[in-house]
C-alpha cells in the first residue's frame, strides 16, 4: 500500500494552502483517495497557517493527524510547532533562508532547504513555496514532478499568468535538485 | 468512466444537490457554509433555475416552504445559528408535508459561536426536532466528500417519498476538506406523484391553485397526528441507515458520526497496528437513529467510546440504545488538542483515551 502525509506549516499569504491543494489536485492522478485539509481556523494572511495532504490507494481514515510523518516548516514558529509534533523517523523540510532555527531532536530527519533565497534568485519569493514543494516531491517521490507542472498549468491558464507560471515552474525543479543533491 | 474531481465538502454539498435535479435555492450567507450558495449563485442561473438570497435565515427557510409547495425540488444550507431562526419554518414544512433539504455546515455554538473552528454541537437541535410540535425529519450524517456527494442526492430522493424535510449535516472540518468525487447520478427508485403539487391555475394547465393547511386535511385533528405518527415509524423501521468498520470482532466499540466517525477510523487503524481491537459504528442517519445495531454491536464488544467534538450529545442516544448493559464512556470536545481557534480531536488523542480505560 502506498500512502504518504504531508503536514504543511507557515505563514497566511506565503501559498502553505496552495502547495497543498496543488499536491492532492496532481495526487488523484496517481492515487485512488487524496484529501486535503486546511486548518487556517483564526488565520489568514500573516496569521498561522497549516494543512494536511495525504495520498493514499486505499480509503484514507481521519482527515487530520497530530504526529506526521513528514512537514514542511515555512517560518520559525512552524519549526516549533512541527518539531514538537512529528512522529519519531519523520523527515522536516525547513525553509532554511528564513528560520535560523535548527532542528534539535535526533529521532527525526531535518532537510535545511535555502527556498526563499533561491526563489528570489529565480523571480520572486513568492515561489519559496514551490522550492519546498519541488524538495518534498523529489525526496518521498510521492508523485512525479509532471503531474505537478501539469496541475500548475490547470491553475494558471493565459497570457497574463505566464510569467508566474514559469517561476512556479523552475522553482519547482530548482527544489527537487536541491533534495536530490542534498548533504547533511 | 465518470469524471473524477478534487472538491471541498461544501462543493460536493451544491454539486450533489444540482445532481439530484435542485434547480432552486433560497438561502443568506454564513460560515463555514458559504461556499454552498456562492457555488449555487453562479451554476443554478446557467441551467434555468434560481437563486434567491433571502434577507435571513428566517426568510430563507419561508421561500423554502413556499418553492416546495410547487413539488419542485428545493434546498437551502445555513450553520447553526442560523439553523435557529429557520426552527419555526421547518417545523411548518413538516407539518405541511412539503419535501425540501436543509443543510446544516455545523459551527461551534452556543449562541454565536466561531464560525471558522469546526464543532459538532448541533446534533440534539437536529435530531429532536429545532423546531417545535414534535415533528422529526431524516437527518443524514456523511463522512466523506464522495458520500456527502450522494447523500445530497439520497436526501432530496426521501423528502419526496416521506414529503417532508430532510436534514444533512456536515461540519467546517467535512465543509473545507477536499477529496476526490465520482460525479455519479445514484437511482433510488421511483417515486408516488405529488398529486398535492401547486401547479398553477387550472387554465394554465395546472391542478390546484390552493394548499389546504395539513391539519384540515385528515378528517380531525388526531387522524393527523395517527397519520405523522405511522409515517414516523415507517421510516424508523425503513431507514436507518449505519456502517460498522471491524466492529464484528472487537473488544471496544466507538461510536461517532460525520468528522469524529473519520478521526476514530483512523484510530481504529492506528490501534489494530498496535494491538489494540478497536472497531468503529458510525450512524449514518442520526433519525432514525441505528438503536438496535448499536445495542447488538455495544453488547457483542462488552464497553463503548463515544466520540464526539461537543459538551456529549450523541452520547444521550447511545447510552438510550445500551440501556445500560455496557459500560459507555465519551471523549467530548475537551479532547482537542488547543484551547483556541482550530482544536481538533486528533486520532493520536483517541488511541490515549482508550490506552486510559485500558488501563482501568
Amino acid at each position: 500500500m502506498d500512502y504518504h502525509e504531508l503536514m504543511i506549516a507557515g505563514t497566511g499569504g506565503r501559498g502553505v494552502l496552495l502547495i497543498g491543494r496543488l499536491l492532492a489536485q496532481a495526487g488523484i492522478e496517481t492515487y485512488k483517495y487524496a484529501l486535503f485539509f486546511p486548518n487556517y481556523a483564526p488565520a489568514m494572511r500573516g496569521g498561522e497557517s497549516e494543512c494536511t495532504v495525504m495520498l493514499s490507494d486505499s480509503a484514507i481514515g481521519s482527515p487530520v493527524i497530530f504526529k506526521p510523518a513528514c512537514a514542511i516548516a515555512m517560518t520559525g514558529s512552524a519549526l516549533t510547532l512541527m518539531e514538537n509534533r512529528m512522529r519519531s523517523g519523520g523527515s522536516l523540510i525547513v525553509d532554511s533562508s528564513v528560520i535560523s532555527d535548527r532542528v534539535a531532536r535526533e529521532d527525526i530527519t531535518a532537510y535545511y532547504i535555502p527556498a526563499t533565497e533561491k526563489a528570489v534568485y529565480l523571480g520572486g519569493t513568492q515561489a519559496a513555496n514551490m522550492v519546498l514543494l519541488g524538495a518534498y516531491v523529489e525526496h518521498t517521490k510521492a508523485i512525479s514532478l509532471d503531474l505537478l507542472e501539469k496541475a500548475l498549468d490547470n491553475r494558471l491558464q493565459g497570457e497574463s499568468k505566464k510569467p508566474i507560471l514559469e517561476l512556479n515552474k523552475k522553482a519547482l525543479n530548482e527544489g527537487a535538485g536541491l533534495m536530490a543533491n542534498y548533504e547533511s | 468512466m465518470t469524471e473524477r474531481i478534487l472538491v471541498a465538502g461544501n462543493n460536493a454539498v451544491a454539486r450533489g444537490a444540482i445532481q439530484a435535479g435542485c434547480k432552486y435555492f433560497f438561502g443568506y450567507p454564513i460560515t463555514p457554509q458559504s461556499e454552498i450558495p456562492e457555488y449555487m449563485s453562479k451554476e443554478l442561473p446557467k441551467i434555468g433555475g434560481i437563486y434567491v438570497q433571502s434577507e435571513s435565515e428566517s426568510g430563507s427557510i419561508y421561500m423554502v416552504y413556499g418553492g416546495g409547495l410547487t413539488g419542485k425540488r428545493i434546498m437551502t444550507s445555513t450553520s447553526s445559528p442560523g439553523l435557529s431562526l429557520m426552527a419555526e419554518g421547518l417545523s411548518y414544512l413538516a407539518e405541511q408535508e412539503i419535501p425540501a433539504v436543509i443543510v446544516d455546515v455545523v459551527r461551534m455554538g452556543p449562541g454565536i459561536g466561531t464560525g471558522g473552528q469546526g464543532a459538532q454541537t448541533d446534533y440534539l437541535q437536529v435530531t429532536k426536532g429545532c423546531g417545535h410540535g414534535g415533528y422529526h425529519a431524516i437527518v443524514l450524517a456523511p463522512a466523506s466528500g464522495q458520500e456527502i456527494f450522494d447523500l445530497m442526492q439520497l436526501a432530496f430522493y426521501l423528502a419526496d417519498k416521506y414529503r417532508g424535510p430532510v436534514m444533512v449535516i456536515t461540519d467546517f472540518i467535512l465543509g473545507q476538506t477536499e477529496e476526490p468525487i465520482e460525479l455519479r447520478t445514484l437511482d433510488f427508485g421511483p417515486l408516488p406523484e405529488k398529486e398535492w403539487a401547486l401547479t398553477g391555475k387550472e387554465k394554465r394547465g395546472g391542478k390546484r391553485v390552493t394548499h389546504v393547511a395539513a391539519f384540515f386535511t385528515y378528517q380531525g385533528i388526531l387522524n393527523y397526528q395517527m397519520k405523522l405518527i405511522e409515517k414516523y415509524a415507517e421510516i424508523k423501521r425503513t431507514e436507518v441507515r449505519y456502517e460498522k468498520y471491524l466492529a464484528d470482532d472487537c473488544d471496544l466499540l466507538i461510536v461517532a458520526y460525520g468528522s469524529s466517525a473519520r478521526i476514530a477510523r483512523g484510530a481504529v487503524d492506528m490501534g489494530r497496528a498496535n494491538g489494540l481491537k478497536l472497531g468503529l459504528f458510525r450512524p449514518i442517519t442520526l433519525w432514525p437513529f441505528p438503536v438496535e445495531a448499536i445495542a447488538e454491536g455495544a453488547s457483542k464488544a462488552g464497553r463503548v467510546l463515544v466520540v464526539e467534538d461537543s459538551q456529549g450529545q450523541l452520547v444521550e442516544d447511545v447510552e438510550a440504545s445500551v440501556k445500560g448493559r455496557v459500560p459507555v464512556h465519551l471523549l467530548g470536545m475537551w479532547g482537542r488538542h488547543n484551547v483556541g481557534g482550530g482544536g481538533i480531536i486528533h486520532p493520536e488523542r483517541v488511541i490515549e483515551e482508550v490506552e486510559k480505560l485500558n488501563e482501568g
